[in-house]
């Protein structure tokens, strides 16, 4: 009996504090770069100073911000890469404009063993080590013993970025070890003292590995504008953002307080990567800048 | 209270009346009784069963048939671009360039043994030059900063004074461990090179952080001094520069073409999605702001198709190709003569056994540049790809490749090799040992021994594998790493293993979730052999254990068949287990190793999916390709159960 009323209480309250809230929620969906760790904590800084606002996040991948978005089942999207053409047709067939934020910036480190006496690598010689023609460390200088590369998943947004910032565009390797996220790379860089792998800079510092100088720069905030690995993170929303997506947004990329958790986080703050205004682009209908380019946008695309 | 008896002869008409049919409740013409509902209830839920699997056969052929068509036509664009004769030239870049880096590889180590003492100077460079980043950055940008002046003078002065004291504190057994792994013979670092490179890294500093050109002067002229060995290494560099021109000109070329066709064909799609959504709109009498914002967009689509006139295209690709054979056959010329003038006598013995590998990579190169010579003379773009080619791209290309700029390709040869791989390998060392187990439960444990062991060995089953997995990852692959070199263990096929992730790591703990299944239907059967059969063998004064194995374990042989092929099905299709610990390395395992190849990451089917499936469009050729990947699995499954039953009902016979 006991239970039976205590589950009656639960139920009521939940429901009745879904009732409270449901005027004022904002669905963000999408990029696990950005919804693993940023989002979260910006949301609850956020909704500390704005109780009434409840916040609902899904990380489950960059595609599904589109998907979600054109579904109408969320507010906000979340995306490591920018969008592909056959995901911004489904926008335009219903005569909707995508909008896309500057979330933060990111910058992919590129991490050894720390035990691998080699502390600098040109874009080439990435190159080489990652689409598999540079197979022994002997060769850029480091001990004489196999590379084992260990990189993201094809299905991820850095794999993809990671391929044009530092490949030329070209295929990986067939030797190259996909791993799941960020940590298992860590994980399997710290293990195996000829391992290589490359992760976003929330992870480029760690026990028992090393982020290599690329081009002679290091993975610093202060190098960023020298640094070749560096990339955007994105926010899409379809139209200008209305309610309270906007005010979350505005503050999400322009308070002091966001830019604290996102450098707190390891990511770049946008005033602080470029400083050039608010990072607000509008592609698709209503704007002439995508046309202008005949309507592609794959070649930007990696 | 009494209890009912078996030898009473009422219970059965006491018990019987609930389920006799009473009568019910008619509705509609039908008598729906409490037994019917109950009868239909379980008949509903057992039809329910075949409709699923009805469901998802349905679903899984939808969604990956659609797959063969899609990858026609990329094939197709693939031929007619002329990417498909780009792959082959690069083919033979692929194997020229391996053996050139072995050649280097050569060298270097050639370069190491002699003169170490002057390159560890580069070496105590870096060191020095991470010294500068990590603690002198600050001071280093406060110096940049002064203006031009006898302050910037004094500074300089300064700053050199303290870099200098700042790297003879380095400790020489710090120093010495970094060279250690690149110069092994270096036992102790000499005076001159430290000085040399302290002085770099003083130039380093203040030239803004720049690396000074004298580093590079460094090992110019080491590789000058050798100078046989270096003259032979550049003539192969430069033998190979003309093939791999070739390559750039057709890649090129023909990925603009590809890129163009690519492009018109999402035109056309975007136009498809266009016209759709139009037609919807109008239907739903959208605002007419709307309307017309999507007719722009579709004429702006229609106006954006490219023109392309692929037989034009390809005309300049035919014309470069004419050079091939030539430029092949230079090649090999002068890739025999350069080997000819390597030095034979070389100081150092891993660059004598890696030139022999160097000049081993060389004849398969040159059977690799014979064959892409027939292939790319009988090469035409303008032959069809049939359908047969299509399946047999996917179920024999032994190259899976997503997420490609340049051509995706998927083939299902890595996969299914990674997948059988593992599953055998796992078999093989799940096998014997839950067959023993189920063997000595069933004939030789005691009782309670028994009751002890079955419940262990099933509990394992209820481990999860994201569990195993994790187990897998942080401390298994460790342990079998490090026990690999271990000079004991050295017998064991692929020992010592190099890659933390492989398929041995992956087949044990995949034995170890197996284990149960097959020793649980296999104790099963051998429970099912008839007593008599057991008694008879004994009366015949045959021991315990003949009788065990002469007697039962032959007459419960189906019934462990079934048992080990189920325990396949279980490996075949574990996902997280493999996801996490094999490795994923889309290649065919090289068999040439032997049973070596167990030492190497592969990548198989059901992780390929989890691994992808993540972020693919829905509905896209890769998505497809994911599905078909699925039908296969799905297939062999069907196939194993089948089987199993067969085997099952022919003993019953």
């Amino acid at each position: 009996m006991k239970f039976i009323q205590t589950a009656t209480a639960a139920l009521t309250s939940i429901t009745l504090s879904a009732a409270a809230y449901a005027d004022s929620k904002i669905d963000i969906k999408g990029s696990d770069t950005l919804g693993a760790k940023l989002v979260p904590q910006l949301k609850n800084a956020y909704v500390k100073s704005n109780p009434s606002v409840k916040i609902d996040i899904l990380a489950q991948g960059s595609s599904h911000a589109f998907s979600n978005l054109d579904a109408g089942t969320a507010d906000i999207g979340m995306s490591s890469r920018k969008v592909k053409q056959k995901e911004l047709d489904k926008f335009e067939a219903k005569g909707k404009a995508l909008v896309e934020h500057v979330a933060a910036w990111d910058m992919i480190a590129v991490i050894v063993n720390d035990k691998n006496p080699v502390r600098k690598l040109s874009l080439k010689q990435i190159e080489g080590i990652f689409t598999g023609s540079i197979s022994n460390w002997s060769e850029v200088g480091g001990p004489d013993a196999p590379i084992s590369v260990y990189t993201r998943n094809t299905s991820s947004g850095t794999y993809k970025s990671f391929s044009g910032l530092a490949m030329s565009k070209k295929d990986y390797g067939t030797k190259c070890q996909k791993l799941e996220g960020n940590q298992p790379i860590v994980t399997e860089v710290t293990k195996n003292i000829n391992g290589i792998g490359y992760v976003g800079f929330a992870y480029a510092k760690g026990e028992n590995y090393k982020t290599v100088k690329v081009e002679g720069v290091s993975a610093k905030v202060s190098k960023i504008a020298d640094y070749p690995l560096a990339r955007k993170l994105y926010y899409y929303t379809v139209g200008q953002p209305t309610g309270e997506a906007v005010k979350f947004l505005k503050w999400a990329t322009s308070s002091d307080a966001a830019n604290a958790i996102v450098a707190e986080i390891g990511f770049i703050p946008t005033p602080v990567a470029t400083g050039y205004g608010q990072g607000v682009e509008v592609i698709g209908l209503s704007t002439n800048k995508l046309n202008q380019t005949s309507g592609r946008m794959l070649s930007e695309v990696f | 209270m009494q209890f009912p008896t078996v030898s009473d002869t009422d219970s059965t008409s006491k018990l019987a009346p609930s389920f006799k049919g009473k009568r019910g409740l008619r509705l509609m013409g039908l008598n729906i009784t409490t037994d019917g509902v109950v009868k239909g209830f379980f008949g509903g839920n057992a039809y329910l069963a075949i409709l699923a699997l009805l469901f998802i056969c349905v679903f899984l052929l939808k969604s990956g048939l659609g797959f063969v068509p899609g990858y026609r036509v990329e094939l197709s664009e693939a031929r007619v671009s002329g990417i498909e004769l780009t792959n082959k030239v690069r083919y033979e870049v692929t194997g020229y360039t391996a053996l050139l880096a072995r050649a280097n590889q050569a060298f270097i180590a050639e370069k190491r043994q002699r003169f170490g003492n002057e390159e560890s100077a580069i070496y105590l460079y870096e060191e020095f030059e991470a010294l500068m980043d990590d603690e002198f950055e600050d001071a280093i940008e406060e110096y940049i900063d002064l203006d031009d002046g006898p302050e910037k003078v004094a500074a300089e002065k300064k700053l050199r004074e303290d870099i200098a004291t700042a790297c003879a504190e380095v400790p020489e057994e710090q120093l010495l461990l970094s060279l250690a792994r690149r110069l092994p013979d270096l036992d102790k670092i000499s005076p001159e090179a430290r000085q040399q490179a302290v002085a770099l890294a003083q130039e380093y500093a203040v030239n803004d952080f720049e690396t000074p050109d004298a580093v590079d002067e460094i090992g110019t002229r080491i590789s000058q001094e050798m100078v046989v060995f270096n003259t032979a290494i550049k003539r192969i560099k430069a033998a190979g520069q003309p093939l791999i021109e070739l390559e750039a000109t057709l890649t090129k070329h023909t990925g603009e073409t590809d890129r163009i066709l690519k492009l018109n064909r999402q035109t056309a799609e975007s136009i498809q999605a266009l016209e759709e959504g139009l037609i919807k709109a109008k239907k739903r009498n959208e605002p007419a702001e709307i309307i017309t914002a999507i007719e722009q967009r579709l004429e702006k689509s229609r106006a954006s198709f490219l023109e392309l006139d692929t037989e034009t295209r390809i005309q300049p690709v035919y014309e470069t190709i004419k050079n091939h054979d030539a430029i092949a056959d230079t090649l090999l010329s002068e890739l025999s003569a350069a080997f000819d003038t390597l030095p034979d006598d070389l100081e150092s013995e891993k660059a004598t056994s890696t030139i022999a590998e160097a000049r081993l990579l060389t004849d398969e190169f040159k059977i690799i540049v014979a064959k892409q010579k027939e292939n790319i003379t009988a090469w035409r773009h303008d032959k069809k790809i049939t359908l047969l080619s299509t399946l047999s791209a996917f179920f024999f290309g032994s190259e899976w490749q997503t997420g490609s700029p340049w051509q995706n390709t998927y083939g299902l040869v890595p996969l299914l090799t990674g997948s059988l791989l593992v599953a055998g390998v796992s078999l093989f060392i799940a096998v014997p040992l839950s067959i023993g187990a189920a063997v000595y439960v069933n004939q030789f444990a005691r009782p309670r021994e028994a009751g002890l062991i079955k419940p262990a060995i099933e509990f394992i089953q209820a481990i999860p594998s994201v569990v195993l997995g994790l187990f897998g990852v942080l401390v298994l692959a460790g342990l079998l790493k490090d026990w690999s070199h271990s000079p004991l263990l050295s017998w064991i096929p692929g020992f010592p293993i190099t890659e933390r992730l492989n398929v041995l790591l992956a087949a044990l703990l995949l034995a170890f979730m197996a284990a149960p299944t097959i020793f649980t239907l296999a104790e099963d059967a051998l429970n099912n052999v008839p007593k008599a059969f057991t008694e008879a063998s004994l009366a015949m004064g045959a021991t315990k254990l003949q009788t065990a194995l002469r007697v039962v374990l032959p007459a419960s042989l189906s019934g462990i068949i079934a048992a080990i092929m189920l325990g396949f099905g279980r490996v075949v299709g574990e996902t997280m287990v493999v996801l996490m610990v094999a490795g994923n390395k889309a290649k065919i395992p090289n068999f040439s190793e032997g049973l070596g190849v167990v030492g190497q990451p592969v990548h198989t089917m059901t992780s390929i999916i989890a691994q992808e499936y993540g972020e693919v469009t829905e509905g896209s050729l890769h998505w497809q390709a994911l599905f078909m990947v699925g039908l296969v699995l799905f297939t062999i499954s069907l196939i194993i159960n089948s089987t199993c039953q067969r085997v099952l009902n022919k003993k019953t016979k």
